[in-house]
């Protein structure tokens, strides 16, 4: 695997768990009683940028290089289920979080100074932000089944 | 929030249509090999060619739904149906490849 690829699924892993991050900081100051909401505007904005780096640097790494070299050998090994299965649905879910993530953006970005008196929304933006906290979190730990299943 | 209600609606009701739309386009490649090939021959890649549609559909939509002036559902109602539709989608996707692998 040339530097490039491996800046790439490094770049990959570090943005989309930088998104996880943002957003968990997002999930635990919106419930606050005096939520700062300048923060929740650029941990929302921060994580878009970064799960769409994210997408970017993993999509090139997964169509230039997983494709040809890594996974041939899950498929030959023990485990080829990770990759018909779990990597399957990874690639596809993963398109999921930058539109997810926009929606969430938005929603911060025009209504947020409904979310201290209009408890509906705020509860079902919580919601959002969960969601997509959980659907990365399942993203990332396929990630790392993935990547121990090569070569077993 | 009155006044950005059309905006928002828009862009949670293209977000939900997306979501849709890469399930559709990822279930229907699976079942049928010369769409897959289609896709991959366009775009250099079947993801790729997913993932540029993917955006080509929300950017189309998001304006038409503007227009539409979705004004009759509410923004946190919209909120939780996108909830619904992207845990329902990574069910669906899940379900359908273990189907394909063991059956």
């Amino acid at each position: 695997m040339t530097n490039t690829l491996i800046f790439f699924l490094v770049a990959h892993i570090f943005l989309g768990t930088s998104g996880i991050i943002f957003l968990t900081a997002y999930l635990l100051s919106i419930f606050k009683k005096e939520a700062d909401f300048k923060w929740l505007k650029i941990n929302s904005f921060l994580a878009l940028l970064s799960f769409i780096a994210s997408w970017i640097t993993g999509g090139y790494y997964y169509t230039s290089y997983y494709g040809k070299s890594v996974k041939p050998v899950i498929l030959k090994g023990e485990f080829s289920w990770v990759h018909s299965i779990l990597m399957e649905t990874k690639e596809h879910v993963f398109l999921f979080l930058p539109f997810l993530t926009l929606a969430l953006f938005a929603v911060t970005y025009f209504a947020y100074s409904d979310f201290a008196k209009d408890k509906k929304l705020a509860l079902s933006v919580a919601g959002l932000c969960f969601t997509i906290v959980s659907i990365a979190l399942a993203i990332m730990l396929s990630g790392i089944v993935i990547s121990g299943a090569v070569g077993k | 929030m009155e006044d950005k209600k059309p905006i928002l609606s828009a862009i949670i009701v293209s977000a939900i249509l997306t979501i849709a739309a890469i399930v559709f386009l990822t279930i229907f490649g699976e079942l049928n090999p010369v769409f897959k090939a289609w896709l991959t021959k366009t775009f250099s890649h079947h993801w790729i060619g997913k993932s540029i549609i993917s955006v080509l559909v929300f950017l189309v939509s998001s304006p038409v739904f503007y227009v539409l002036r979705l004004k009759k559902i509410s923004i946190p109602a919209l909120i939780w149906l996108l909830v619904a539709v992207a845990n329902l989608s990574f069910g669906i996707l899940l379900a359908f490849f273990f189907v394909e692998t063991y059956f």
